[in-house]
């Protein structure tokens, strides 16, 4: 928090969400300035990933507001104005899925390039170097040319962060990057979003439980419980000065 | 193997086939020759040819056994067969004599060559083992197209009619193939729209193409195709010749009525196979095509529609051998002789000369050769659809890859847990 310039680049105010009559995020007030590594961690059904889905409004917040990258846009119904803004600000924020998502009907470079040349319309040619730049960063030149099922899934998962960065997005959000894959995979991705915020100081939302990768790289971490934000802190702060027993119960459990 | 093959064990197996063949033919054919013949057959004599394709039944399950002087009996019953079908001159003709005579040469003959394998059953099956299944099955189907050869010959089909008559009817599957084509088109872009529409969150195009799949599911195709042929002028008021009205647009040919009918009806059932494959594209695909911020369109013309494809295409090519059958039911919407579709033609052709069961057979053989063709496309296309998406599969990049690689001239590296799915290493008992 200390080394950021303070601009925020997320801004989540007084966020609902309902699936039915479950309250699954109970007002959620979040700021995420430009390079800040936020990790966010808690029980299944806390709604942490639903905070990652609203933000991008793969799910429709019920009601509050979202601004990323100066668009800001509010919950409840979709209408054709909105349906475009939603396109817009989708462009500026890139997700990372846990069940990868590739495309596989085309290679990895393909995948790569498809959100540029397709949503930001932009020549093929132009594209390419940059993707392979982009794949090249994640260890993956030399599998530009292979279709996702011939890739392992750490591989896969970093073809998608590549896919992602692709967009240019002002910020990375990362819905459980690790928890598909086997345990000896887990690390090449935390190598690459490591380097994604340590070298290019990219601007992140990680959902994980991965606790030693939020203690190396987060600035902030969130304690999601029953859909409100219970605890928050530096890793410092919740690792060692835990002030919460729902906190302390869930980090023994997975530490 | 311990014990090696006697040599003329597959000559052996062949006079048991030989053997079963005449006697399960015989029998078959027994009620068709005494019912489709006019002339009285003493009944004797059927009571001795069913007893003797009994007895080559019998013959050839005995050459299976262990006893050697089944040999004799396989060798005496054929031979007595045909001998008394000679003297008697057959049961209603020469032919059924003759054709016995050649099994009875055919069975012996096999017999002298595998005579070493006499009383070994184990030779035998090894032998029948060593045949591959598919020419096994080759073998039962040249035995049906030999029954339903000599059945076509009992019933003294005209030939030389058909001869005459063939090219014309033949013309017939011009006009079939272009119905089920054009028909196959529409259908596809009905399909298309209205399985988008199924999918629809918007009310409207879900209701219509809720409505559309409805009707036409559920109403018979010709009631649908006489409608549109005969029922929609009706509508148009008074035929009026001389300004382009209503009744003048709905007057169609029966081509035209055939390919909108079929279309439309076609369309309909493959609504659902369009569906059920863009349904088949996991949800992830489309919330990460969302995810970059894809429109729509975007999406479905870029993730969701070619990985649909895959799923849609074997059995839309079901479908349009199916259609091209039912482009026989054009046949009822009238004659329009100059470009009468297969049935229409078998049909006018064969009332005309009082030749309707040949007429009818050409066109039965013509519709089957021409699914048959296009089934066997249609099994390599189902194939080849499949084969981008196996893991061990060989794609038209590889080489390339190979080449770029490392000097080691490794191939493709896969980790050790990816290289075969499901398959955990075991090391060997010692």
């Amino acid at each position: 928090m200390s080394w950021s310039n303070g601009e925020p680049v997320v801004r989540v105010t007084n966020l609902h969400k309902y699936f039915g009559p479950l309250e699954v995020l109970k007002g959620i007030n979040m700021e995420v300035d430009r390079g800040e590594v936020v990790v966010i961690f808690g029980r299944s059904g806390s709604g942490k990933s639903t905070l990652l889905r609203c933000i991008n409004f793969l799910e429709d917040p019920t009601d509050g507001e979202v601004e990323v990258a100066g668009i800001r846009l509010d919950g409840g119904h979709r209408t054709r104005g909105k349906r475009e803004l939603i396109r817009l600000l989708r462009t500026h924020a890139g997700m990372v899925f846990q069940q990868f998502n590739l495309f596989p009907h085309m290679t990895a470079l393909q995948n790569v390039m498809e959100g540029p040349v397709t949503v930001k319309d932009m020549k093929a040619d132009t594209v390419r170097p940059m993707a392979m730049e982009l794949l090249g960063r994640v260890g993956l030149a030399d599998k530009a040319e292979e279709y996702p099922i011939r890739l392992s899934g750490g591989q896969q998962q970093r073809v998608a962060i590549a896919r992602a960065l692709a967009m240019e997005p002002d910020v990375m959000l990362f819905d459980e990057p690790t928890s598909a894959l086997d345990p000896e995979l887990i690390g090449e991705v935390l190598n690459v979003m490591k380097a994604l915020a340590t070298e290019f100081h990219m601007t992140m939302m990680v959902v994980t439980h991965e606790m030693g990768f939020a203690r190396e790289v987060a600035n902030r971490m969130c304690f999601f419980h029953d859909g409100v934000i219970l605890e928050e802190g530096t890793p410092d702060q919740i690792f060692n000065e835990t002030r919460f027993p729902e906190t302390k119960k869930f980090l023994d459990a997975v530490l | 193997m311990s014990e090696d093959l006697p040599s003329g064990s597959i000559f052996e197996l062949i006079a048991a086939w030989l053997l079963l063949a005449e006697g399960g033919v015989g029998l078959v054919f027994l009620p068709i020759i005494v019912f489709s013949t006019k002339t009285d057959i003493a009944p004797g004599k059927i009571a001795v040819f069913g007893l003797g394709c009994v007895l080559c039944l019998g013959a050839g399950a005995l050459l299976y056994t262990r006893w050697t002087w089944s040999w004799w009996i396989a060798l005496v019953v054929p031979v007595g067969m045909a001998g008394w079908l000679l003297s008697t001159s057959g049961l209603t003709s020469n032919a059924q004599a003759y054709v016995s005579s050649v099994f009875a040469i055919a069975i012996v003959v096999c017999l002298l060559l595998g005579r070493r394998a006499a009383g070994k059953p184990e030779a035998i099956q090894l032998a029948s083992a060593n045949i591959p299944f598919r020419i096994k099955v080759g073998i039962v189907w040249l035995a049906i197209f030999f029954m339903i050869g000599t059945i076509l010959v009992l019933f003294k089909l005209d030939w030389h009619w058909i001869r005459e008559n063939f090219s014309y009817i033949a013309k017939g599957l011009e006009y079939t193939i272009l119905l089920a084509l054009g028909a196959i088109v529409l259908a596809v872009i009905l399909a298309l729209f209205g399985a988008l529409g199924r999918l629809s969150k918007n009310p409207v195009a879900y209701g219509i193409s809720g409505f559309y799949t409805s009707f036409f599911r559920g109403t018979p195709l010709i009631v649908q195709l006489v409608i549109i042929y005969l029922a929609l002028p009706q509508i148009g008021g008074p035929r009026n010749l001389d300004r382009v009205s209503l009744v003048n647009i709905l007057t169609l040919t029966t081509f035209q009525a055939g390919v909108i009918g079929l279309g439309l009806n076609y369309g309909a059932y493959m609504t659902e196979i369009f569906r059920a494959g863009i349904q088949s594209v996991g949800h992830g695909q489309a919330e990460a095509a969302d995810a970059l911020g894809m429109s729509y369109a975007q999406r479905m013309r870029r993730v969701v529609l070619p990985q649909a494809t895959r799923v849609i295409i074997p059995p839309t090519g079901n479908e349009f051998i199916a259609m091209m059958k039912d482009t026989a039911l054009v046949a009822f919407l009238g004659a329009n002789v100059k470009n009468a579709e297969l049935f229409l033609r078998a049909r006018l052709a064969g009332e005309a000369d009082l030749r309707k069961l040949e007429a009818l057979l050409v066109a039965a053989g013509l519709y089957w050769a021409l699914t048959a063709i296009f089934t066997f496309f249609q099994r390599k296309l189902e194939r080849r659809m499949g084969r981008g998406y196996e893991r061990g599969a060989q794609t038209q990049r590889v080489p390339h890859l190979v080449r770029a690689g490392p000097q080691g001239g490794a191939l493709i590296e896969l980790p050790e847990t990816q290289a075969q799915p499901g398959v955990v290493p075991t090391e060997p008992p010692p």
